[in-house]
């Protein structure tokens, strides 16, 4: 999604060392940059948005979007400086030992070049940089001399689980290899921390991992999807999502197996939604279907990343292990929620309609983890307390405050007897009391 | 074997007498406080005796499930050389949880459905404590009686139950009657029982066991779910 990159506010960044923060230096983000949450759960807001706010950073659409970029003003540039330079490391070490921007040599993790431009470049200009620079410099461990030649492909494109990983940018005012104060404090060969403006920020390009194990049960247009999770233990841990195929309110796609006999795949057409059409669909009876063991289904042409186990609806788009698109929004079926019991209830749906289910993860840095594997299911028609005991012929119900008082003489000697209880009680208290 | 034993248990009475012996009148208290617990299985289907489908038993079997709840007493009146008479409150809750079945038969469903039930009652209360104060039998019968209430609701998995438009709640009328006895701790270790007296203002400590008759048939009521249950209860009180 295209954002517009252009200074809507400023940020104070953080000093290194705070006591030597240099005031002319400002340093912003676009609006419309990345929604984030901190770790109280609040959306830090994007407009202005302050890249020391805790939990807040670069994720992979970020990383892939090289049009968004990150925006720095520099009011004051020294006389003396010939470059202007931002440099990364994973520590907050600085980066003014020019051993530490060697890139050898020097003990691990050192310092990686993000960005460069001259001093009139920057003076008292708006200057920018992409998020996936910062990225790769530390991903790569490489210097970023060109930022025409970015490798998203290999540095963005990241699906195993990463937990939030802190990068510290240091703005320093150069002189070929010599770092200049800002404030014109004057200068060491070999700077010193209180002549850079350091910025502590963080990278999460993937979201946590796929759950495991999900299985699915069916209730009365609900469907229990279970699971088994490490993802909520990942430091920036948001939520799961279940993606449901056909999506809610859709028609049956119609059946794609026939479970592990050999035969030829059934595919029915069912084209009411919540017809009954779908009873002998070869799915087990109870209307639960695991997800596929191998071996135990056939596949359908058109389905989507492998095996699906009987009874899943034809032509799912659900590719295991692949990061969900926005092209499977349509398909999101609850909402973003943590529960701790490893069961999702996704409602809403419609009886007698088979449907496939995945799993997906989210962080706080609104990264989309892998999809898990598929499980299927059919909602159906179910009997609760309540149904069975109106079935049976009980009258009672309506809520705690429903009208139903009798008139009977036993009503009257029930509520006369405790009217009785309590006043004999009563006066008894009276008698106890001291009198004055 | 069991001739032999038997005197053995009488051994803590009789530590206790002689402990009794040493200890002067204790205060009257004013406020009992119960925990209590025992099983419950609301009488749902007792309205249902003819029919060939008892929806409690169909839906939850026979399993047994449990009541947790807490009383209140006001002793109001002390009647020297018996006991006290008091007023209070009772609440108790419990729930059954089970799958619920597909209407088709095909089978145990991945819904749960559950029927929770709040008791709520207004008691008087009359404890003979005059064995405990001034014997060395440490034990305080008492009868219990009062109306009560019960709020049930049923629910399934996407919520309150709703047959009909009709929901899936409703509350019950009916009597509470309970008689037991309780035990009391203090002559286990009375030392322990004047500090916990004295530091926290607990005079008492007993374990109780009652006979539970929750009559709460629909007192007053047309059509109401029966959902009393006799059964018994133990729990732990203590008297302030």
């Amino acid at each position: 999604m295209l954002r517009p990159a252009h200074l809507a506010a400023v940020a104070a960044a953080g000093a290194i060392a705070a006591s030597a923060l240099p005031a002319q230096a400002q340093f912003a983000l676009g609006t419309g940059y990345p929604r984030r949450e901190g770790v109280s759960g609040r959306i830090v807001a994007d407009s202005p948005f302050n890249i020391n706010s805790p939990n807040v950073g670069f994720n992979r659409a970020d990383c892939f979007d090289t049009k968004q970029k990150v925006l720095l003003l520099l009011a004051n540039v020294p006389g003396e400086a010939t470059t202007v330079q931002i440099w990364a490391r994973r520590d907050k070490t600085s980066c003014a030992d020019p051993t530490q921007r060697s890139g050898t040599g020097a003990t691990t993790p050192q310092c990686w070049k993000v960005a460069s431009w001259s001093r009139d470049e920057v003076w008292n200009k708006q200057v920018s940089f992409a998020p996936i620079q910062v990225i790769q410099a530390i991903d790569k461990q490489t210097n970023v001399e060109d930022p025409s030649t970015l490798d998203a492909a290999t540095v963005c494109d990241k699906t195993a689980s990463m937990p939030p990983t802190e990068v510290w940018l240091q703005i320093m005012a150069m002189n070929g290899d010599r770092v200049v104060g800002f404030g014109g404090t004057g200068t060491t060969t070999g700077g010193s921390a209180e002549q850079i403006i350091g910025v502590q920020t963080l990278y999460d390009i993937a979201g946590p991992n796929a759950p495991t194990g999900v299985t699915v049960e069916a209730g009365n247009t609900i469907l229990i999807a279970n699971y088994t999770s490490t993802a909520q233990s990942t430091s920036d841990f948001k939520g799961f999502r279940a993606y449901c195929f056909p999506k809610k309110g859709a028609a049956s796609a119609g059946l794609s197996t026939k479970a592990g006999d050999g035969g030829l795949d059934v595919l029915e057409e069912d084209t009411a939604v919540g017809d009954a059409a779908s009873d002998d669909t070869g799915a087990a009876g109870d209307g639960d279907v695991d997800a596929g063991t191998e071996g135990d289904a056939e596949t359908d042409a058109g389905t989507t990343g492998g095996e699906r186990p009987a009874g899943c609806p034809a032509n799912d788009p659900f590719e295991p292990g692949k990061l969900p698109g926005p092209e499977l929004s349509q398909y999101q079926c609850s909402d973003e929620s943590a529960p701790t019991g490893g069961e999702i209830t996704i409602s809403g749906l419609t009886n007698e309609v088979a449907y496939a289910v995945a799993l997906g993860t989210t962080d706080r840095q609104g990264n989309s983890g892998p999809l898990s594997e598929v499980a299927c299911g059919m909602p159906k028609q179910t009997d609760d307390f309540y149904t069975v005991y109106r079935r049976a012929g009980g009258g009672a119900g309506g809520g705690w405050f429903a009208c139903s008082m009798g008139t009977g003489a036993k009503a009257s000697f029930g509520l006369l007897g405790s009217a009785f209880v309590f006043a004999v009680a009563a006066r008894l208290a009276r008698r106890a009391r001291p009198r004055r | 074997m069991k001739i032999a034993l038997a005197p053995l248990a009488f051994a803590p009475l009789l530590v206790a007498t002689v402990a009794h012996a040493q200890t002067p009148p204790p205060k009257d208290p004013f406020l009992a406080v119960e925990i209590r617990f025992g099983p419950y299985r609301p009488s749902v289907d007792d309205a249902f005796s003819g029919a060939s489908e008892k929806p409690y038993d169909k839906v939850f079997g026979d399993a047994t499930r449990f009541m947790i709840g807490a009383e209140v007493d006001w002793q109001l009146v002390h009647i020297p050389h018996f006991g006290s008479l008091g007023i209070g409150g009772l609440v108790g809750y419990t729930k059954a949880t089970a799958k619920a079945n597909f209407t088709d038969g095909s089978g145990v469903s991945g819904e749960d459905t559950a029927f929770s039930l709040w008791m709520l009652g207004a008691l008087a209360v009359l404890r003979v404590d005059v064995l405990a104060r001034e014997t060395w039998i440490p034990l305080v019968p008492y009868v219990k009686a009062g109306p009560a209430l019960g709020l049930w609701s049923s629910t399934n998995g996407l919520g309150a139950s709703r047959v009909g438009g009709r929901l899936g709640e409703g509350r019950t009328g009916g009597m509470f009657y309970a008689v037991g006895g309780m035990f009391l701790l203090d002559i286990l270790d009375r030392q322990a029982a004047k500090t916990f007296s004295a530091e926290q203002g607990v005079h008492h400590t007993y374990l109780f066991g009652e006979l539970t008759m929750a009559e709460i048939r629909g007192l007053g009521q047309t059509g109401a779910m029966q959902v009393g249950d006799r059964t018994w209860t133990l729990g732990i009180a203590v008297e302030m």
